[in-house]
């Protein structure tokens, strides 16, 4: 990944991802280091309602921020750190499997087994 | 051989998916009031919706990325978010119609009261989005759709005057005792109908749902156009039966028997039959449809795991959005809304969405860097940009033109 | 500034008493055009039923429906129209003549729909013919909003 990436256009709002070609979020932010000397440099995508709620800013997204901090019990956004990012394009491809990434896809789990779970059939494939 | 069945059969779910209750009741109330005067707008909304249709399946077969996904990259996620909290709702919107749409359908037959059915309805919906093999699903309500084209062949039957329906339809003329304000509006509501916002997300799903890649362009393309002008000729031979036998008595549609009088004057019991065969398949199809799309849109935007052909569990959010907006479209049927009026909304409100759903299909496939040699030809753009334009000044149009004819009176 | 404003407001007022009676006359007039066409269309799709029905070309429960929802909305434009008020005397006539006519056609849509309720099928196109009357007078008053 030597050429220059444009993170606004190249990254946010991309698709993400997994290993296995699992989807597992948008870019909703970035984050960024500051050094006092050189530019700044990318250190983490950032993915979720939190990371969401902080882009959209306003009050709308003060409320999504406070809303998931409620429910996921922080409003610290969640990190993919950029050195699982393996490949950059339509989407962005991960060098890991989804279920090695921190904190992804706790509302889909959450759901999964207190609400979707329980209904019948919810198992088995349509097809 | 193979290709042809292949074809035949990406048609059929075209016309399935195309044909709902927006289009019949519209097709039909139009046809009563206004005759054969509103039959270019038909025109003009089939090439439209051609274009973006096709337009959308080959951007999701080249990039692998469906509607809402692009709108977002594009648009950014705040006007990304305000497009879809607008398609959402125009989409549950429609939902809602669809829903007693075929529980009339049942009420046609039955004389039970529509609103007895509605549940029934909702728990099939939800059983075969659920469980059952979708291909399955597609193929037989566009199979049984086409006992729709009763429609057609009863204009033949009622033995027309063909020079003074081919001199109305190329001479449209508001009817007396309607203002042009009116006429306006039902154009609007006319291409709303033809052009509806949940056909384009659905389509760019299943093509990546299906894994359609670069070889299937071809493909897609044909289906599309095949597809739109059957339905288009379904469409127009509605707005005919009703100008035929509708129009001349005064008889105004405000409910769906009115809709099949027409083909019941021309082929009695067995033509009510089959009009409510195909009602009934053709505006299924649009249930399971409208109730996928919601979760599309949602699921897309943020980028959640979603799938007609994943397990429930596995794309929890998606299926949770779906289930919700089941149940919700449901309550709402039953606090007794008249289903005609929803229609006439929803297929209105239908046209506002559309400018910034398309905007970024049209900036996306003239992008090289995602579509390679799949870029849009100028014959594509010629149309894309000339129909953008159309929706955008009709969006524009929308709300005034409601306001100033009081919902269309 | 406000003295302007009381002008306007005094002027609008004025003004509007003057255009008012004649204008309110043209809206009630178009008032019972719209009934008389809305009656009409409930009444036209009855008698086609009734002629399908009659004929043996429409089943049972798709006729009851039909006539039924005839009649519901017949009988909902007829309550809609009688709670207007009629703007001055000059057109209590009118409405008289409207509601007579509105009346005339519910009732026999009230007594189709009874008889497709008890499946006397062949009996409806004789019921129907009785509406020929009423509909003749509705066609005129669809026109009161013209003269």
């Amino acid at each position: 990944m030597t050429d220059v990436l444009h993170a606004g256009l190249d990254l946010l709002d991309r698709q993400i991802v997994d290993r296995d070609g699992e989807l597992v979020g948008k870019v909703d932010d970035l984050e960024l280091t500051d050094p006092e000397d050189g530019p700044p440099r990318l250190v983490a995508l950032l993915t979720g309602a939190q990371a969401y709620g902080t882009r959209l800013g306003g009050r709308l997204g003060g409320w999504i921020v406070s809303a998931a901090g409620r429910l996921g019990g922080t409003k610290q956004p969640v990190r993919i750190p950029f050195e699982l990012v393996e490949k950059v394009g339509p989407s962005i491809r991960l060098s890991a499997a989804v279920s090695e990434l921190e904190r992804v896809e706790r509302v889909d789990h959450w759901l999964r087994d207190n609400f979707i779970g329980r209904i019948p059939g919810a198992g088995n494939a349509p097809e | 051989m193979k290709q042809i069945l292949t074809i035949a059969l990406g048609v059929l779910t075209a016309i399935g998916g195309f044909m709902d209750i927006g289009d019949l009741v519209t097709d039909a109330l139009i046809g009563a009031r206004f005759g054969l005067a509103l039959v270019w707008v038909t025109v003009v909304a089939v090439i439209g919706i051609t274009a973006y249709s096709e337009m959308c399946g080959r951007v999701a077969a080249v990039t692998q990325r469906t509607v809402f996904d692009l709108v977002r990259e594009r648009l950014g996620p705040r006007v990304a978010l305000f497009n879809i909290v607008g398609s959402y709702m125009v989409n549950a919107l429609t939902l809602v119609a669809e829903l007693c749409g075929v529980a009339l359908a049942f009420e046609l037959a039955t004389n039970v009261n529509y609103m007895l059915w509605v549940p029934l309805v909702a728990v099939l919906a939800f059983l075969v989005v659920w469980r059952m093999p979708f291909e399955i699903m597609e193929r037989l309500y566009g199979v049984l759709g086409l006992a729709l084209f009763v429609f057609v062949v009863a204009v033949w039957q009622l033995g027309p005057d063909w020079g003074q329906m081919a001199h109305d339809v190329t001479h449209p003329t508001v009817p007396p005792g309607e203002g042009t304000p009116t006429y306006l509006f039902y154009a609007l509501v006319m291409l709303g109908a033809q052009m509806t916002p949940y056909e384009v997300f659905f389509f760019s799903s299943g093509v990546v749902e299906h894994g359609w890649d670069r070889d299937k362009v071809g493909q897609i393309r044909v289906n599309n156009v095949l597809g739109y002008v059957i339905g288009g000729v379904l469409a127009i031979g509605i707005q005919a039966t009703a100008y035929l036998v509708l129009q001349p008595r005064g008889i105004q549609v405000a409910h769906l028997s009115q809709t099949v009088l027409p083909v019941v004057t021309a082929f009695g019991q067995v033509g009510l039959a089959l009009v409510i065969v195909g009602i009934f398949a053709a505006v299924f199809g649009s249930v399971l449809e409208t109730l996928l799309a919601s979760g599309y849109t949602v699921a897309h935007h943020f980028g959640w795991r979603w799938g007609k052909f994943e397990r429930p569990v596995n794309a929890a959010r998606f299926s949770t959005v779906i289930l919700v907006t089941l149940l919700g479209a449901a309550g709402f049927a039953l606090t007794t809304i008249d289903p005609i009026k929803i229609t006439i909304y929803a297929v209105y409100l239908g046209v506002l969405t559309l400018p910034l759903t398309w905007l970024p299909i049209l900036v996306i496939a003239n992008d090289r860097r995602y579509m390679g040699a799949e870029v849009n030809g100028r014959l594509a753009n010629a149309v894309g940009v000339v129909y953008l334009v159309l929706v955008t000044v009709a969006a524009v149009a929308a709300l005034p033109l409601l306001i100033a004819t009081k919902g269309g009176l | 500034m406000k003295r302007l404003l009381l002008f306007g407001l005094t002027a609008a007022v004025v003004f509007g008493a003057c255009v008012g009676p004649s204008r309110t006359d043209r809206d009630y007039r178009r008032k019972v055009a719209n009934t008389a066409e809305a009656v009409i269309s409930a009444v036209e799709s009855a008698r086609l039923t009734a002629d399908l029905a009659t004929a043996g070309r429409a089943p049972a429960p798709y006729v009851a429906l039909r006539l039924s929802e005839s009649e519901e909305s017949a009988a909902a434009v007829e309550t809609g129209f009688a709670a207007v008020q009629p703007p001055n005397r000059e057109l209590d006539d009118l409405r008289t003549e409207t509601l007579d006519a509105v009346g005339a056609a519910t009732e026999v849509l009230a007594r189709l729909r009874i008889a497709a309720y008890r499946g006397e099928l062949h009996e409806l196109r004789e019921i129907a013919l009785e509406l020929e009357g009423p509909v003749g007078r509705l066609r005129d008053l669809t026109k009161v909003a013209t003269s």
